[in-house]
């Protein structure tokens, strides 16, 4: 008569359908995005190869989608260490404002120093601040029991407050005319380009940082109690695994790898420190490592797609007229596919017929 | 005392062949049972004899494989404990299910405010109160549940069950969790329910409610009912505890009379209490040597697995002495300690002793990390051998070899695999909590045979109610209740054997109350 569904775990989720439910979670969200431009009145075709030509149509293009993906590939490398953990850092947005502060205040008060000083150093103080920045919510969680997802939620605005009152304060330029911006750092102070590309030398870090994080998570002792730990507290507490040590970690590498984000944003993009250093990376990032599935290759991948639809939506903005907040809602859509998708990927659904 | 089966009237609730399978365990056989309106009923049988599953079926929690359920001569089928409590049949579970955050009233609510938009609080804390006033279940309906005793909390539980109209409350060892005093008022509660009509079904394991408190007893054992009877044709205590606990003890496996050496772990003047300042064990005082196995027997809830837990160095916190090798250890030195000759099988063996969505492999490493690593590397590929390895010599099925996900796996097979893991160490100490408990007669076999092998080499300490498997196993037994060791006695010696079931009950010995160490 009447039909009925069955819901059962899958007993051998299979890669190729993850992959094929992954392209599948995209592609809707993509059409969803498609009406919302034909019922704004746009063309959705031409607007879907606008952002595509845009994000990577040309030499340009390309390079710039590039730059993009580099504070989202090292905040999202972050978040996705602590995930594995099972530990919900919801603040690489502060851990990279602190680490672009650290970095700044290095390279506004040491202007001089040689650049092979001056840059490790600004690298060091990004990865002290953004790791104390990660370090606090953990402490915070193991010694009162805080759910570490508000308490780095509310980081992020302290965070922001904080580079916002030194970039209107102390360290406002005085011949910024009013601007809140700092001084243009020195030359010293701001990664070198690649040839004469806009690329500059930080791809190059988050190629070794990526690799470095692969091999951790997958080959040692650590990545292997820190996925064990993820999976099962329980089971790791029979085994003796050390939990508390291993919260205080994830959220110190996750806090200094969003601060070095920071400390590349303000050093080769920016050349200061300016309000709009925050540009969203932090939270950009939290979707990236879930579309990723948290493995740092494909955090690579998935950092530049990302970094694409910023690029690709600025080119919309202009030829279509369309509002800046689009991108965000395609950010949105492809976090709700994917997270959506996932249901299919643990669970298999039969149709039942009732007799 | 009236006795209601005397009386003519017809059952309210009947039972006809009910079975009941989970996997391989078959929880229920053919049950038949009849209920009468207003009597007190209790089912009585140790734990996993099936009298959860069978009352879960009742309220609508469980369906049966087979059989009928009968309410008021008519045939009934519940989908969900919603629809049982719409015929009136509602079940009170051991763990409450309230929400702790909500206060009484609006517990009360839940579920049951449907239709109406304004939420009138206080018209339902004055049908609270008229509810309490006529059963005597005094609560105040403005507390937060988390600010109750357990004993208040059963009063809400069972004016829930009152409010939705149920005829026939079901009980899940209801004083499991109460104080001596608050014992006393619940039993005065249920008699003015069943006084008004109810009919009452309680689950139990302790002889003296069920004599004090039944006008019915039915008693099951191994997933059957072996008996219903009314209090006066219980002779004895100790004859309740015999239907209880059985007679038949089957052998499979043979077993060497033990060879016992020297006392390898022991413990002097133990105690540990919980969160909430109660009590888990005390005055514990036990030896465990080379060679043999020495089980702690008790029904579940008695401060054996906590003792378990805490003689392989893991919480609760004790105090007292522990004695490992000729070594004394007091607590924090004991928990700090790595044993990597000393091993533990916790019960829990899908979510304490390995993790489901990770590969054998990776389960293995789960307590063996220390032989597979150099530095911060880790010898995945060597591991990846040493559980393949394992996984032939222990004859353990894995769809996908080492690579197959702990969760893959049958409840023996994993068993099998985490004793494999643990014994390859070769140690000198087994702590085993319910090795066998869920699984089938093969893997519970095998998993026996697994044990006494370990003994040639080791002392065993096997935790375990199940009086099958200790009497089979161990060679002396030390019975646990209300968190001491009432007894250690021999295996070897029939009369010894015979006080077991009785002890474990908590019956007091008169004739001789010298504990034995055999």
């Amino acid at each position: 008569m009447g039909m009925r569904f069955k819901i059962s775990r899958r007993q051998n989720p299979r890669r190729l359908h993850s992959g094929l439910v992954l392209l599948a979670a995209v592609g809707l969200s993509l059409v969803i995005c498609a009406l919302l431009l034909e019922q704004q009145g746009k063309p959705s075709l031409r607007g879907l190869m606008l952002l595509f030509q845009g994000a990577f149509g040309s030499g340009w293009a390309l390079q710039d989608s590039l730059i993009k993906a580099v504070p989202i590939f090292l905040c999202s490398l972050g978040v996705a260490i602590a995930f594995r953990l099972q530990i919900w850092n919801i603040g690489a947005e502060g851990q990279y404002a602190l680490g672009a502060l650290g970095a700044s205040w290095v390279a506004l008060h040491f202007p001089d120093l040689p650049w092979f000083v001056l840059q490790p150093a600004m690298l060091v103080a990004a990865t002290v601040c953004g790791g104390l920045w990660g370090l606090l919510p953990a402490v915070l969680k193991l010694r009162m029991r805080a759910n570490e997802i508000i308490i780095t939620l509310m980081l992020n605005y302290i965070a922001i407050f904080l580079l916002d009152y030194l970039v209107y304060g102390p360290w406002k330029d005085p011949s910024s005319f009013g601007f809140p911006m700092t001084r243009m750092f020195s030359q010293n102070a701001v990664v070198a380009k690649i040839g004469a590309g806009d690329l500059h030398w930080g791809i190059l870090l988050c190629l070794v940082i990526g690799m470095l994080v692969w091999i951790f998570l997958g080959f040692t002792r650590l990545g292997y109690e820190i996925r064990a730990c993820g999976e099962n507290v329980q089971a790791a507490r029979y085994a003796r695994m050390p939990y508390a040590a291993l919260v205080l970690l994830v959220m110190a590498a996750s806090g200094a790898l969003a601060g070095w984000a920071g400390f590349l944003e303000a050093s080769a993009s920016l050349n200061r420190l300016e309000p709009s250093i925050m540009a969203g990376y932090g939270y950009t990032a939290i979707v990236v490592a879930w579309l990723a599935r948290l493995n740092p290759l494909f955090i690579g991948l998935a950092a530049f797609l990302l970094a694409g639809l910023r690029v690709g939506v600025e080119q919309l903005q202009l030829e279509l007229q369309i509002p800046a907040s689009f991108g965000q809602i395609m950010e949105g859509l492809i976090l709700m596919t994917v997270l959506g998708g996932s249901f299919f990927v643990t669970y298999q659904i039969r149709l039942l017929k009732k007799e | 005392m009236s006795l209601p089966s005397s009386a003519p009237a017809a059952p309210i609730l009947e039972l006809d062949g009910i079975s009941k399978r989970f996997g391989p365990v078959v929880a229920n056989r053919r049950i038949q049972l009849k209920v009468y309106p207003g009597e007190i009923h209790a089912v009585l049988g140790e734990n996993g004899a099936g009298k959860s599953t069978l009352m879960s079926i009742l309220a609508g929690r469980y369906r049966p494989d087979t059989g009928r359920i009968l309410l008021d001569g008519q045939p009934v089928s519940f989908a969900s404990p919603a629809q049982a409590l719409a015929r009136g049949i509602g079940m009170v579970y051991q763990r409450f299910m309230l929400v702790d955050a909500l206060s009484v009233v609006e517990n009360l609510l839940l579920g049951h405010a449907r239709g109406r938009f304004r939420l009138d609080i206080d018209a339902a804390c004055r049908k609270i109160a008229s509810f309490s006033q006529a059963y005597g279940l005094a609560v105040d309906p403005r507390k937060t549940v988390r600010q109750l005793s357990m004993g208040e909390r059963q009063r809400v539980e069972i004016l829930k069950l009152l409010l939705r109209q149920a005829r026939i409350l079901i009980f899940d060892e209801p004083t499991a969790v109460l104080a001596p005093p608050e014992v006393e008022s619940f039993f005065r509660v249920l008699r003015r329910l069943s006084r008004k009509g109810h009919t009452i079904l309680f689950i139990t394991h302790k002889l003296e409610e069920v004599l004090q408190m039944a006008q019915r007893i039915s008693i099951m054992r191994q997933g059957a009912l072996v008996a219903t009877l009314t209090p006066r044709q219980v002779s004895s205590r100790r004859e309740l505890a015999r239907l209880m606990v059985g007679r038949e003890i089957v052998l499979n496996v043979h077993k060497q009379p033990s060879n016992a050496g020297e006392v390898i772990l022991a413990a002097e003047g133990l105690r540990a209490r919980d969160d909430t300042g109660q009590v888990l064990f005390e005055d514990i005082r036990l030896h465990l040597k080379k060679g043999e196995i020495l089980a702690l027997t008790g029904v579940a809830g008695n401060g054996q697995s906590p003792l378990a837990a805490a003689l392989a160095g893991m919480p609760p916190a004790f105090e007292g002495r522990i004695t490992y090798r000729g070594r004394p250890f007091e607590n924090s030195r004991w928990q700090r300690r790595p044993k990597p000759n000393m091993v533990y099988i916790p019960e829990d063996r899908h979510t304490t002793a390995s993790v489901g969505p990770l590969s054998l492999t990776d389960n293995f490493l789960l307590t063996r990390l220390k032989n597979f690593r150099r530095q911060a590397h880790l010898a995945r590929g060597r591991a990846r051998l040493a559980t393949g390895d394992i996984l032939t010599r222990y004859g353990i099925n894995a769809p996908a070899g080492p690579q197959s996900l702990a969760r893959q796996l049958s409840g023996g097979n994993l068993q099998k695999f985490i004793l494999a893991r643990e014994l390859d160490r070769r140690p000198d100490v087994i702590i085993a909590e319910s090795p066998t408990s869920g699984l089938d007669v093969r893997a519970t076999e095998e998993i026996w045979r697994l044990l006494l092998q370990q003994r040639e080499q080791a002392g065993v300490l096997l935790v375990s109610g199940d009086l099958r498997e200790v009497l089979a196993l161990a060679d002396r037994v030390a019975v646990m209740f209300r968190g001491r060791i009432l007894a250690t006695l021999s295996t070897a010696r029939a009369e010894q054997v015979a006080r077991i079931g009785l002890l474990m009950a908590g019956v007091p010995e008169k004739a001789n109350r010298h504990a034995i160490e055999a």
